[in-house]
């Protein structure tokens, strides 16, 4: 059958859904601090909202979520109790939303999908928990969603061959919901393969998957579309194309391809910067929205002792203190560039009683010092006089 | 420091002395000669002096024989009390050195030799402690013992005094450190003090990291013990996941080698056995294109002798149709001669009524019943020789049925023997089948059990970790409550007792002014003095002064009379002293009765020691925690370790339903753990069941063929006996019928002979009749030979037409015989399977010799696909394990604990650099500090050349100290003037000033004996007052013999004619060595 991907009008759609993936509820990021860790934990969180907030506003018929909704197969009680309020507070839905366990929450005895568990026990009747190999759901009476979830953190079974086929007379679009990598990505080790095709042998309409963190469609000439959703929320500075979902729309024409269209959820941009001069740093202390920014900042440039100051300034306003709010959201500083120009003259241009202007020629002697160990402290204890001066004058 | 309390005894005059001091000013007067510079010997004796030198004899008793004893009683500072005690001689000298927080209660903190060495430690007075080589002798001296403790006869020695004359660079320091404090300017403290705030932070006064919790390198050390955990989890998870995959790689490899081993030993063998079915094949197709063959001759054999039948049966019928025709033909010319015969024979009768005719009637006669008999001869010959002929028909039948029913019993025979194989390859394949299903339980048995093995040992290793968590735990708790039972406060609690111990003892040193009380009782009785906090009884002569000395406070309880009570300090220091006392105990009394301790240090002691325990109890929390993550699925592992063992007894039951009757699993068991683990594919199983299937069918097929063949044998041994019995009965008659038949022709020749001669002679005798007689008779015989000949063709013929006839039945009865088994044998059909069987046969190649021990191979190759199966095994259950361990994600922890390590070792550098510039400020602030301070003259020069300049007048505007603190000059009339060009009075003024300078920054006690005797009484009264108003000194002691010049109220006075008794009647020795003291 061959189909077209011009988007169908609104009275032409037989069936909204909206398709998500790789939460990872839960998933710690111990390489910044523990106040930072958590604002981060907490905005993977928080983004589980604004995704059925969506759902609701654009009246989809189902929602999907293709595994990794958490980062582990069993995360501590705050980040699972998040999540089951979240669809507790929706209590009149009757739109099913579907969970699949992904290879980083497998299907296990101790996953919080056995039924033993109290999420999953607590979970409201219109979601769905896939826990067995060609599970169904029938989405009304004019789709079915099939599915197959994880039950070991890794493997090398492709899921979609485990989905059952369409039966004779069963003109119902068919979803399929899988958590595994496809075939092209290159780079990575394959886990839970996804030969290409696969949406085609097992006559689906549409093939949600989940895994990959960026949002793409993986055969965009196959008639049935397999499609990523990313995650909502990245979680590395690696990641591009995050912070959506996928709304696809399936036309009542069952000739035309469905119609697949990302929708930003995601809050938290992650940024690379280095700032190779003071104007730069001022620059990207002017910017909005650096609340909601991971920024890994490096500072490459030397300075004479006011700019320096400046930059250190800047820096602490980045980064907040007891009475301050940070300015950045989750802040990482490799401050090893920047160098204090030593030799300036107007370092220390104040009047200073003996004692310490000879502390400022003894440190401003050491950060001539060939050993940057040395140097790099002297700067930072000429830097502290700096300041303590200032503030005392 | 300040002198609380000195005692002498048999001191060069004195006999007993005892006299309590006070903070300030404490004015000690008596008379000349007295003692008052023995006194002051005694506290430098005590101070500076061993037990055992040769020094102390000047303290000796004059003409006694005692030795001198000087107890000496300091206050450091608020309860901190020191007293030392010497007894001084080469023999019989001792010294002890007490420490006390009350002034009541002492303990010995050192004695003997280790006094001088801990006095040292304690004044840092710049002396060496005694026993090193080349030391001085004498009274040790330094620039500190000459500004405290002066000689009479030196006054103003400290102007020529210099740090660097100093044995030891104790004093220099302390007073360096003491004017450094003097010197420091404003922004500088400022700076300083913030510095040392930062410093504090991260650092100890000693300059080591601090470890209490809040600091910076704790906080970052428990976030690298946190970090390190994870990482330490995350890379053990790795490498245990880098192992698994390792391994499944290797046994991938291994697999397809074995694999490839397995194919190439089944191609080995599957060659062998193709090369094997190629022969078995040829060898099977020639035997059926044999066996086509020979049915196909045999129906050939059976056509032709139908077709021969079918001919002889025709000849026979034609023969019967031809002799019944000539039957009848010879029937109707017996009738036709009959009647004629008859009437020639009634014409005979009648010719022959005569007698010779009689006669010759009798011979005819008798000639005729020759030849009848002759020709009855004859004919039974040809009965004879017809049922001989039968016989051996019969014989050849029988010869025919015999051969078929040979041919009949090899075919069975081969059919038999063809089934015989069959089901022998089918036992084998059965035995084959039962061995393998064996195998596999057996392997199945083997599995279970080391899985069950596996599974249990699993199971132990978690109960280990669980019972280790569970010790772990309570050594833990244990720990912990050690380190509650120590009842120690915690760091933020001792650091505020700190703070507040701090504040009481500055608190109280403020108090400590020095205070003298004199009273002059009327009667002699005994007073309860508390001096300092410290009570004693005192008796108290009448009409004698007695002197009442104390730093802080002083109570004097006189029964009758009242309570007198002084204290020192404004009411504001004494208030906050109350208050600082109070607030220390507040916040002490609990812990220090909680821990038993009298003190801060014992707190500190018991804190430290909490610390510990509770560093050790969180080392063992992490080790259990450790232990309770590997015991987590202990539930999991129990039920794995039950189901293993059910399945161990499942498999075992199957094998033992599978092993004959009483024959034993185990060792089963042990016999094929021996040959070694195979296990069998279903695959080889379904394989053999399919060849035994095949097998069974072709049993059953040669079953019925077999039936079909002994049947048609049956038949065959049945139409033999009838054949047989038929032959037996008719030779019974027959007799010899071979014989007969191989001399028939020549009986047959010798019986016709016979017929004929008797013919012949009845010839003769007939033709001896008349002629008409004869000519009847003639006629007569012709007619009657006619009939008899007629009649005997008939006969003949009739004879021949029932042989014949008798012989058509047989030959029909065998053509129809033949003609119903050709029918049978299809020889065309026959023909095709031939000619199949031998395209079949020219199409396969031939294979004469059988391959060489297809057995061994088939063995190889069944090992290498066992092996082979092994390791699949092998790999299914490490790449489930590696499955449930979960590759990516192993990976993905791993990069953020390898990150976050990464992200902290940047912290842990920002930290170090960050904290190590505030030390190296701090240390470069110090050695600046220093190095300013360098100079203490500076530093002193304000106090002395102010107060210099104020009693001057200011005639004198500077006093000129040099780097170490030597007294250059004085600065008058612009210039700088050396000392020696000024007034001995003003010397002695300017030494004193400065003395009293090095007293008020060291925080000492000073020692004036007699000084100011130059100075007039304007002078003396000025330079009166600032000893009392020089707050910063904690003790000034005037010994004099001019006490009205001090005695202006305030000071504490101490009549030492009171205090002192002295030896009777007894003169100084006549020339003490270092001259005499003057009292």
């Amino acid at each position: 059958m061959t189909r077209t991907s011009e988007a169908p009008e609104e009275n032409e759609v037989a069936l909204t859904l909206l398709h998500t993936a790789d939460w990872h509820l839960g998933r710690r990021f111990p390489r910044f601090d523990d106040e930072q860790e958590l604002r981060l934990t907490r905005a993977r969180l928080e983004v589980v909202g604004r995704i059925l907030d969506l759902a609701e506003s654009r009246e989809v018929d189902a929602v999907v979520c293709a595994g990794d909704l958490f980062d582990q197969e069993a995360p501590e009680e705050q980040w699972w109790r998040g999540a089951l309020n979240e669809f507790r507070r929706r209590s009149g839905w009757r739109r099913p939303v579907v969970l699949l366990p992904g290879n980083h929450d497998p299907l296990t005895g101790r996953s919080i999908y056995h039924a033993g568990h109290p999420f999953r026990a607590g979970l409201p009747d219109f979601v769905h928990v896939v826990d067995e190999m060609g599970w169904q759901l029938p989405i009304g009476e004019r789709a079915v969603v099939v599915a197959s979830p994880c039950v070991s953190s890794a493997g090398q079974t492709n899921l979609v061959e485990s989905l059952p086929g369409r039966e004779t007379g069963d003109e119902r679009i068919r979803i399929g919901l899988i958590h595994g990598q496809t075939f092209d990505i290159e780079g990575y080790q394959t886990n839970f393969p996804i030969a290409r095709g696969s949406a085609a042998s097992r006559d689906l309409d549409y093939l949600a998957v989940g895994d990959t963190h960026a949002f793409r469609e993986v055969e965009p000439d196959a008639v049935a579309p397999t499609v990523y959703p990313g995650a909502p929320e990245a979680t590395n500075f690696k990641e591009t194309d995050t912070g959506q979902v996928a709304l696809v729309f399936f036309p009542k024409d069952r000739r035309r391809r469905p119609l697949v269209r990302p929708e930003a959820v995601g809050r938290w941009k992650w940024r690379d910067e280095t700032c190779r001069s003071l104007a730069e740093l001022r620059a990207v202390a002017e910017e909005p929205d650096l609340e909601k920014t991971v920024l890994r900042l490096a500072l490459d440039f030397t300075a004479p002792m006011a700019e320096y100051d400046e930059a250190e300034r800047l820096l602490a306003d980045f980064g907040g203190s007891l009475a301050a709010t940070p300015r950045v959201g989750v802040l990482s500083v490799d401050r090893r560039g920047l160098r204090l120009a030593a030799d300036h003259s107007e370092n220390f241009d104040m009047e200073l009683p003996a004692v310490l202007r000879a502390t400022v020629e003894r440190l401003l002697a050491q950060s001539r010092s060939e050993d940057s160990l040395t140097k790099e402290m002297a700067e930072r204890a000429l830097h502290h006089l700096y300041r303590l001066v200032r503030e005392a004058a | 420091m300040w002198i609380r309390r000195l005692e002498a005894k048999d001191c060069a005059g004195i006999a007993e002395a005892g006299v309590t001091l006070e903070p300030g000013l404490n004015v000690l007067h008596g008379p000349n000669e007295l003692g008052k510079s023995t006194l002051v010997q005694a506290i430098r004796a005590a101070l500076l002096l061993p037990a055992a030198a040769s020094a102390a004899e000047r303290l000796c008793a004059w003409g006694v024989d005692a030795l001198p004893e000087v107890t000496l009683t300091l206050e450091e500072g608020p309860g901190r009390l020191w007293r030392v005690r010497k007894r001084f001689g080469k023999s019989g000298g001792s010294a002890h050195l007490d420490f006390s927080r009350d002034g009541e209660s002492f303990s010995n903190d050192s004695r003997g030799r280790e006094v001088e060495g801990a006095l040292q430690r304690l004044l840092r007075w710049g002396v060496e402690p005694p026993g090193g080589r080349g030391g001085r002798r004498g009274m040790p001296a330094s620039f500190i013992t000459t500004a405290l403790l002066g000689e009479q006869q030196a006054i103003d020695a400290i102007l020529d005094a210099s740090l660097k004359d100093d044995p030891s660079d104790s004093g220099r320091v302390r007073l360096t450190e003491a004017l450094q404090a003097l010197s420091e300017d404003p922004l500088f403290k400022k700076v300083l003090a913030s510095v040392q705030e930062k410093f504090s932070e991260a650092f100890s006064a000693t300059g080591r990291r601090r470890t209490a919790r809040g600091s910076p390198w704790a906080d970052l050390r428990e976030k690298r013990f946190a970090v390190q955990e994870r990482e330490g989890e995350a890379r053990r998870r790795l490498d245990e996941c880098s192992t698994g995959e390792e391994s499944v790689r290797v046994r991938e490899e291994a697999v397809r080698g074995a694999d490839t081993a397995a194919q190439d030993a089944v191609r080995e063998l599957k060659g062998a056995r193709a090369v094997e079915e190629r022969r078995v094949a040829w060898k099977q197709a020639a035997k059926v294109r044999d066996e086509a063959q020979s049915a196909l001759d045999a129906a050939i054999a059976q056509v032709g002798r139908r077709d021969r039948a079918a001919a002889a049966e025709s000849e026979a019928e034609q023969r019967v149709d031809d002799l019944a025709a000539s039957s009848a033909k010879a029937k109707a010319a017996v009738a036709e001669i009959a009647p004629l015969a008859e009437a020639a024979r009634e014409r005979v009768r009648e010719l022959e009524a005569g007698k010779g005719e009689a006669a010759r009637k009798i011979r005819e006669q008798e000639a005729e019943q020759r030849r009848l008999k002759a020709e009855s001869g004859l004919k039974d010959f040809e009965v004879a020789v017809a049922r001989a002929k039968k016989c051996a028909d019969l014989e050849a039948k029988i010869t025919t049925a015999e051969t078929e029913r040979r041919q009949r019993a090899e075919k069975l025979a081969g059919l038999r023997s063809a089934l015989a194989d069959a089901e022998k390859t089918l036992a084998s394949h059965r035995e084959k089948i039962s061995e393998l299903e064996l195998g596999r339980s057996a392997a199945r048995v083997l599995s279970a059990v080391e899985n069950a093995e596996a599974q249990d040992k699993a199971l132990t290793e978690t109960k280990v970790h669980a019972r280790q968590a569970r010790v772990l735990v309570a050594r833990a708790k244990e720990q912990r409550a050690q380190a509650a039972e120590s009842r120690a406060p915690d760091q933020v609690e001792l650091d505020r007792l700190r703070k507040l111990d701090e504040e009481r003892r500055v608190a109280q040193a403020r108090l400590a002014v020095g205070l003298a009380v004199s009273f002059t009782p009327e009667r002699s009785e005994v007073v309860e003095v508390e001096v300092d906090g410290e009570g004693e009884r005192r008796e108290v002569r009448a009409g004698q002064p007695a002197a009442f000395e104390a730093q802080r406070a002083l109570r004097l309880v006189i029964a009758g009379v009242g309570v007198f009570e002084v204290r020192g300090g404004d009411p504001e220091a004494r208030e906050d002293a109350r208050s600082a006392v109070e607030r220390w105990r507040t916040a002490s009394g609990p812990h220090l009765k909680a821990a038993g301790e009298d003190s801060l240090a014992g707190l500190e002691n018991r804190r430290e020691l909490a610390d510990g325990l509770l560093t050790e109890a969180q080392d063992l929390d992490r080790q259990a925690a450790e232990a309770k993550l590997r015991s987590e699925d202990i539930e999991e592992r129990e039920r794995r370790a039950v189901v293993a063992k059910a399945e161990v007894e499942e498999s075992r039951k199957a094998l033992a339903e599978r092993l004959a009757a009483g024959a034993s699993v185990d060792e089963f068991l042990r016999e094929y753990g021996e040959r070694g683990n195979a296990e069998v594919l279903p695959e080889e199983i379904a394989g053999l069941t399919a060849r035994i299937r095949q097998c069974e069918s072709s049993v059953a097929s040669m079953g019925g063929d077999i039936g079909l063949g002994a049947e048609r044998l049956a038949q065959s041994e049945r139409a033999l006996d009838d054949s047989r019995e038929a032959l037996r009965t008719e030779a019974e008659e027959a007799g010899d019928y071979r014989g007969l038949l191989d001399s028939a022709d020549d009986d047959r020749q010798r019986l016709h002979d016979s017929v004929n001669a008797a013919a012949a002679e009845l010839e003769a005798i007939r033709r001896q009749a008349t002629d008409a007689a004869t000519e009847v008779r003639g006629q007569a015989d012709e007619l009657n030979r006619q009939q008899r000949e007629r009649v005997e063709e008939r006969d003949r013929v009739d004879e021949r037409l029932r042989k014949a006839r008798q012989d058509f039945a047989e030959r029909r009865g065998e053509a129809t015989t033949l003609r119903e088994a050709a029918e049978r044998a299809d020889v065309a059909a026959l023909q095709a399977i031939r000619d199949e069987a031998q395209e079949k046969l020219d199409a396969l190649p031939r294979v004469e010799e059988p391959p060489a021990d297809l057995k061994a191979l088939a063995d190889r190759a069944e090992r290498a696909k066992s092996e082979a199966d092994a390791l699949r095994l092998e790999l299914s259950k490490e790449r489930g394990a590696l499955e449930q361990l979960g590759g990516p994600q192993i990976r993905e922890q791993a990069d953020q604990a390898r990150e976050a390590l990464e992200a902290l070792d940047r912290r842990e550098r920002e930290a170090e650099l960050e904290y190590g510039g505030w030390k190296l400020l701090r240390e470069t602030l110090d050695e600046a500090e220093k190095e300013d301070a360098a100079h203490l003259g500076d530093a002193i020069v304000k106090p002395v050349g102010e107060r210099l300049a104020a009693l001057t007048g200011g005639r004198y505007q500077q006093v000129g100290i040099g780097p170490q603190l030597e007294a250059t000059g004085v600065f008058f009339a612009g210039g700088e003037r050396p000392l020696e060009e000024i007034s001995v009075g003003t010397r002695e003024q300017t030494a004193l000033l400065l003395r009293l300078a090095v007293a008020e920054a060291l925080g000492f006690f000073l020692v004036l004996d007699d000084n100011l005797t130059q100075s007039d009484s304007e002078r003396m009264s000025w330079l009166r007052d600032q000893l009392g108003k020089a707050t910063d000194v904690p003790q000034v002691i005037v010994m004099t013999c001019h006490p009205t010049a001090y005695l202006t109220g305030g000071e504490h006075a101490v009549d030492l004619t009171r205090c002192i008794t002295r030896h009777e009647g007894i003169a100084p020795p006549a020339e003490p060595e270092g001259g005499v003291p003057e009292n």
